[in-house]
C-alpha cells in the first residue's frame, strides 16, 4: 500500500478539489432516484413510523377504556376469587388503584369447570381465567408434579392457590392478565389489613407504613438532556449513514461500474484530492439530510404528531454546545471515510451493497454505549472511537464537562478518522482497480512480507481475545489468567505466527548474543529504571499535576499473594519476562522494524504493549517499560536482555512489594543514585550496541555517517 | 538469436541525440502482476522506447501483448514494477501527478459521466487538470466548435449517439491542452465511419505539434498512422522503427507481414529459451536424484 510522496499532498480549495467537488454535487442533483431515496422517502418515513406508533398507542388506550373484558372463575375456591373482586370494586378510590391497569373493565363470565373455560379462552370468548384451587387441591397438584417443583421448594402448600390462566400471544388476554393480577394482590391486601384489625391489630395501616416519596434533585433540563442523550449521537449517525451511503455508493463503486474511475484517475487531480473532495461531499449530503431530519422532527413535535415526555427541556450551555459540534467534526468524517472506503473496497454496487450492512452495524453498534447506564467518560471507552462520542455527548446534555477526556475523546475520534481516510485513499491505489488481480507481490509470496502487513491486525486479535477471556468468570483466578494471557496467547501465538508466516525463528525473535558487558548493565538497569522512572514522573507532578491515580499506577507493587514465592516469581516474572518478549519485542518489533523510524517503531511498540493492560491508568507505566525494553532490544540486537529485564523489573516489584517497601517515597539520594545508574547503563549499552538488523532507514544513516567521518 | 538482440539499431541513436527534449522515454519497464490461478505474470517484460516530438508512435501488437499495460504505466494508473518512464522529464514514480497534466489519455474504458451535459463534461475535465481557470470558457467554446459539438452542447452525455459520445470524448482528452496524447485502442467497438473520423482527428492532432502515442492491433491502421512503429509481443518490444526500415530490415512489403516475420522469430526463439529451460530442469532433476 505504498502510496506516491506526491500523491499525498493536499492543498484545500485547489481547482481540482473545487472541481470535483461541484462537480459531484451537480450529478448528485440531477440523480432522481437518489434524491428521492435519500431525502424525500425518510422525510415521510419517520414522521409515518411516529405518527403509526402514537396511533396505536392512543387505540390501545381507547380499547382499554371500552372494552369489557370477560373473565371466568373456576375450582372450588372461587367464591373467595369473587370476594376478593367485589371487595375491590367496593373501594375504587383507593389512590394505587389509579392506573393504566385499574381503569380496565372486567366482567365475569359463565363457565362450569376449568376445561369448558379453556374452550372459551380458545373460543376468545373470555380473556383471562382464575383458577382457584383450595389447599388440599393444590398439594395434590403439587405432589403430582413433584419433580416439576423440585426447583422451588419453599413453596408453601397449606394455602389455596389462584391461578391465571391467558394466552400470551393474544394482546387482550395478556391485557386482561394483568389486570386482574394486580386486583387479586390489591384484594389480597385488604383482606391482609382486614384480618389484622380483626385480630386485634386496629392501625390503619397507612398510619404505620411510612410515605414513601421521591425527590429527584436533577433539574428538568439535566433529565431531558439524559434523556436525549441516549439515542442522540445514534439518531444522528443513522442520519449520517442513511444519507451518507447513496452517494458513497455511487462516488467509487459506481464510478467504477460506470468506467468513469479510469477517466478520473489520469487526470491531474492527485488522489488525495479525489477522495477528499469525495468525502466532502459525502459529508455535505449527510450533514445536509442531518439538519432537514432534525427540523423534520421538530415540525412535527411542533404540530404535536410527535409527543415529548412532560415537562421536558434541555439547558445546553454554549461551551458543551460547541464541545458538541467540535465532536461531530471527528464523527461525520469518520462516518463518511468508512462509507467511502466500503465503496472503494467494492467493484461494483451490488459488492456496496453486500459490505455495506456490516459496516453499518459496526458504526452504530458502539453508539449504543451511551444507553449503557454504567459507562461514564472516564475509563477506558474514552478509547473507543464513536462510542466515546456517543458518552460524550450524553454528558455534555446533561451538563457535565471534563475537559481532558473530552479533548481525548477529540483525539481518538480525529485519529480513528484519519486512519479511515488513509485506507481509503490506498483503496485507489489503482493495481485493484483496473487490473483483474487481486493480488500483490507479499500476498502472492506469503511468509515475512506478508506478516509485516498483517502484524498489527494481529496484535489486535490477541487485544480482543484477552479482553474478551478477562470477562469470563472463570478466568477471574491469576495464575488461570497468567497462564492464558502470556503463555498462550503471547508465548505460543508468538511461536504459531512465526510457523505461518514461515519466519526465521532467530530473526523474528532476535536469537542472537549480545556484547558480554551487557549482562552486568542489563543486573543493575532493572531495577535503577524502575526507580528513576518513577523520580521522573514525581518530577513532572510539580511542573503539572498527574493525577493521583496515575502516580499510584507508577509506584504500584504486587500485592502479596497467598502463594509462595518462587510461585510467584515463576508466574510473575519469568513466564512475563519470556513470553512477553517473544511477542512484542520479538513478533511485534520485527514485524514493525521496516514500517517505522527507530524511534516511532519504539513508541509504537511501547503504545501497544501500554493497550493490553487493561487499566487505564496502568497504560502509561506498561509502555514506560516498553519503550525502555524496546530501546534495549534495539540497542543490544538481541531479546535476550530485554527478557532479563523484563524479569528483574517485575522481580523487583515482587520483591519491594513482599518487603512493603514504598518506592513513591524514598530518600531523594536513593533516587538520584538510580538515575546516574540508569545513565551509565544506557552509555554501556550504547557503547557496546551490535544494533538490531535490517531497521527502516538504516542503509540511509550508514550511507550519512560514512560520507560524515 | 536471442531476444534482446531483435531491437532495432534506431532506437539506440535516438536515446544518445538530445535524449532531455523527448517527449516520451521509457527505460526498464516491467510490470509483474501476481494472480493465484496464473502466478507470477510478466505483462510487460523490459521495454525500452522513446517518442519524437510531433510524431504518431504506433504499439503494434496482438491482444495481451502488453500495450495496455504499457500505457497504463505511462499514464501513472499502474505503478511500475521496475524500470520508469519520463514524460517531459517528469518520472512517473516521482511526479505522477505532473505527468498526467501533460498527457490526454483515451481508451475504450475511459467513458464519460453521464449527468453532465457536453460542455459541462469539458469544463470539468479542463479544471480537473488544472487549466487555468480563466481561460476555461474560451477553451471549451473552442474545442465544442472544433469538433461540431455546438448542436448538443446542452444535452446531457447519456442522451447523446455513440458518435457525438465520441466527439466529446476526444474534446474531453483535449481538454487541458496536453502536449502529448495518448490513444489506447481507440477504433476498437466503433463503426467504420467513426474509426475514420477518429483516424482523421489523430492526424490532424499531430499536424497541429501534438506528440500522438497510439496503440492497436489493426495492421492498416497502423500502416496508415504511425510515423514510427514499435512491435510488441509477449510483453517486450521486438524492433522499432519507421514502415520504410522495417521494410527494409525485413524484405517484406505489407506491416502485416512485416509483424509476422518478427513475431514468428521471437515465438522461435521463446520455444528454444523454454525447451532449454526444461533441458536443464530434467537435468537437475535426474542429478537430484542420484
Amino acid at each position: 500500500m505504498t502510496q506516491r510522496s506526491s500523491e499525498t499532498k493536499l492543498r484545500f480549495g485547489s481547482q481540482p478539489l473545487r472541481t470535483l467537488y461541484l462537480g459531484e454535487l451537480r450529478m448528485l442533483l440531477r440523480d432522481r432516484r437518489t434524491i428521492i431515496a435519500s431525502v424525500i422517502l425518510p422525510l415521510l418515513f419517520l414522521p409515518l413510523v411516529f405518527w403509526l406508533s402514537s396511533f396505536a398507542e392512543k387505540k390501545r388506550e381507547e380499547r382499554i377504556e371500552t372494552q369489557t373484558f370477560q373473565y371466568a372463575v373456576v375450582g372450588s375456591e372461587a367464591a373467595t376469587v369473587r370476594n376478593l373482586l367485589a371487595r375491590i370494586g367496593a373501594s375504587d378510590s383507593d389512590e394505587e388503584l389509579s392506573t393504566t391497569r385499574a381503569r380496565v373493565q372486567l366482567e365475569e363470565a359463565e363457565a362450569s369447570d376449568l376445561s369448558d373455560a379453556e374452550e372459551k379462552l380458545a373460543n376468545r370468548d373470555v380473556h383471562v381465567i382464575v383458577e382457584a384451587l383450595s389447599a388440599e387441591e393444590a398439594r395434590a397438584e403439587s405432589e403430582a408434579g413433584e419433580e416439576a417443583r423440585a426447583g422451588n421448594p419453599e413453596v408453601p402448600l397449606e394455602l389455596p392457590l389462584f391461578r391465571i390462566v391467558f394466552e400470551g400471544d393474544w394482546d387482550y388476554s395478556q391485557t386482561a392478565a394483568d389486570a386482574i393480577r394486580a386486583r387479586l394482590y390489591d384484594g389480597r391486601r385488604l383482606t391482609r389489613e382486614q384480618l389484622l384489625d380483626e385480630a386485634g391489630f386496629p392501625i390503619p395501616p397507612k398510619e404505620v407504613v411510612p410515605v414513601v416519596e421521591a425527590r429527584d434533585l436533577a433539574t428538568a433540563g439535566q433529565r431531558g438532556g439524559r434523556a436525549l442523550g441516549r439515542f442522540a449521537v445514534s439518531a444522528l449517525l443513522l442520519f449520517l449513514i442513511t444519507g451518507g451511503s447513496i452517494v458513497a455508493a455511487d462516488t467509487i463503486a459506481g464510478e467504477k461500474e460506470r468506467g468513469t474511475l479510469e477517466t478520473l484517475l489520469t487526470t491531474a487531480a492527485t488522489r488525495t484530492e479525489i477522495v477528499f473532495a469525495k468525502l466532502a461531499v459525502i459529508i455535505t449530503v449527510g450533514l445536509v439530510i442531518s439538519v432537514i431530519q432534525v427540523l423534520n422532527l421538530m415540525i412535527y413535535v411542533g404540530l404535536e404528531l410527535i409527543e415529548l415526555p412532560e415537562n421536558f427541556a434541555l439547558q445546553v450551555s454554549p461551551v458543551s454546545a460547541g464541545w458538541i459540534l467540535l465532536l461531530m467534526v471527528p464523527l461525520s468524517v469518520l462516518v463518511a471515510a468508512a462509507l467511502l472506503w466500503t465503496s472503494g473496497r467494492a467493484k461494483t454496487y451490488k459488492e456496496f451493497q453486500v459490505s455495506f450492512f456490516p459496516v453499518f452495524v459496526l458504526l452504530l453498534v458502539p453508539t449504543t454505549a451511551s444507553i449503557l447506564p454504567a459507562i461514564d467518560l472516564r475509563s477506558a471507552i474514552v478509547l473507543v472511537p464513536i462510542a466515546n462520542v456517543a458518552v460524550a455527548v450524553r454528558e455534555l446534555l446533561v451538563g457535565e464537562t471534563d475537559w481532558l477526556f473530552l479533548a481525548l475523546t477529540f483525539v481518538v475520534s480525529s485519529a480513528a478518522a484519519w486512519q479511515l481516510v488513509r485506507w481509503t485513499l490506498s483503496t485507489l491505489q489503482t493495481e485493484r482497480l483496473v487490473t483483474g488481480t487481486e493480488l500483490d507481490e507479499a500476498v502472492f509470496e506469503g511468509g515475512p512480507g506478508l506478516f509485516q502487513r498483517h502484524v498489527i491486525a494481529w496484535f489486535g486479535i490477541f487485544w480482543v481475545t484477552m479482553f474478551l477471556v478477562s470477562n469470563v468468570s472463570w478466568m477471574q483466578d491469576m495464575q488461570r489468567q497468567v497462564l492464558f494471557n502470556v503463555v498462550f496467547l503471547f508465548g505460543l501465538g508468538s511461536l504459531l505466527l512465526a510457523w505461518r508466516y514461515k519466519l526465521v525463528p532467530k530473526e523474528v525473535f532476535a536469537l542472537r548474543a549480545p556484547h558480554p558487558w551487557v549482562w552486568p548493565a542489563v543486573l543493575l538497569g532493572a531495577p535503577a529504571t524502575v526507580l528513576s522512572s518513577m523520580a521522573v514522573v514525581k518530577l513532572s507532578n510539580y511542573i503539572f499535576p498527574v493525577p493521583e491515580r496515575l502516580l499510584e499506577a507508577f509506584g504500584q507493587q504486587i500485592a502479596p499473594v497467598e502463594m509462595p514465592s518462587w510461585q510467584l516469581f515463576l508466574l510473575i516474572a519469568v513466564a512475563p519476562g519470556i513470553c512477553e518478549e517473544l511477542a512484542f519485542r520479538g513478533a511485534l518489533l520485527h514485524g514493525l522494524r521496516k514500517r517505522y523510524e527507530p524511534w516511532q517503531l519504539v513508541l509504537v511498540t511501547a503504545a501497544i504493549f501500554g493497550l493490553f493492560h487493561m487499566s487505564l491508568f496502568r497504560i502509561l507505566p506498561t509502555a514506560t517499560l516498553g519503550a525502555v525494553l524496546a530501546v534495549v532490544t534495539l540497542l543490544t540486537g538481541s531479546i535476550y536482555p530485554a527478557m532479563l529485564w523484563h524479569l528483574l523489573n517485575n522481580a523487583f516489584a515482587i520483591a519491594m512489594g513482599r518487603e512493603g517497601v514504598d518506592i513513591m517515597s524514598l530518600d531523594p539520594m536513593v533516587y538520584a543514585a538510580a538515575g546516574v545508574v540508569t545513565v551509565l547503563v544506557f552509555g554501556i549499552l550504547w557503547r557496546t550496541r551490535r544494533v538490531y538488523p535490517d531497521l527502516k532507514g538504516a542503509a540511509l544513516r550508514e550511507a550519512k555517517a560514512r560520507s560524515g567521518t | 538469436m536471442t531476444l534482446e538482440s531483435t531491437s532495432s539499431p534506431t532506437y539506440d541513436t535516438a536515446t544518445r541525440a538530445g535524449s532531455a527534449d523527448l517527449p516520451v522515454r521509457v527505460e526498464g519497464l516491467r510490470k509483474t502482476f501476481y494472480d493465484e490461478g496464473r502466478g507470477e505474470v510478466h505483462a510487460v517484460g523490459g521495454i525500452d522506447f522513446h517518442c519524437n516530438r510531433g510524431e504518431i508512435f504506433g504499439l503494434l501488437g496482438a491482444n495481451g501483448a502488453g500495450k495496455t499495460t504499457t500505457l497504463r504505466m505511462l499514464s501513472t494508473i499502474l505503478e511500475p514494477s521496475e524500470g520508469d518512464v519520463w514524460v517531459e522529464g517528469n518520472s512517473v514514480r516521482e511526479a505522477p501527478e505532473a505527468v498526467r497534466r501533460s498527457l490526454g489519455f483515451f481508451s475504450a474504458s475511459t467513458a464519460l459521466y453521464p449527468r453532465l451535459t457536453a460542455r459541462e463534461t469539458l469544463e470539468f475535465f479542463a479544471g480537473i487538470n488544472r487549466y487555468p481557470a480563466d481561460r476555461v470558457k474560451q477553451r471549451v467554446g473552442e474545442l465544442i466548435e472544433r469538433f461540431g459539438i455546438t448542436a448538443f452542447q446542452d444535452a446531457r452525455v447519456d442522451k447523446l449517439s455513440s458518435g457525438m459520445k465520441q466527439k466529446v470524448s476526444i474534446a474531453r482528452t483535449l481538454a487541458h491542452d496536453p502536449p502529448i496524447l495518448i490513444f489506447d485502442e481507440p477504433t476498437v467497438g466503433l463503426d467504420v465511419l467513426n474509426a475514420l473520423a477518429l483516424v482523421d482527428n489523430i492526424r490532424e492532432l499531430r499536424d497541429e505539434g501534438k506528440t500522438l502515442l497510439f496503440s492497436t492491433h489493426i495492421m492498416s491502421e497502423a500502416e496508415k498512422l504511425c510515423d514510427r512503429i514499435a512491435i510488441i509481443h509477449g510483453g517486450k518490444i521486438l524492433t522499432t522503427g519507421t514502415l520504410d526500415e522495417l521494410r527494409q530490415e525485413t524484405g517484406e512489403h505489407y506491416l502485416e507481414e512485416i509483424f509476422v516475420h518478427y513475431v514468428k522469430d521471437a515465438e522461435a526463439a521463446t520455444r528454444e529459451l523454454l525447451e532449454e529451460r526444461e533441458q536443464r530442469e530434467l537435468e537437475q532433476f535426474a542429478g537430484d536424484g542420484k
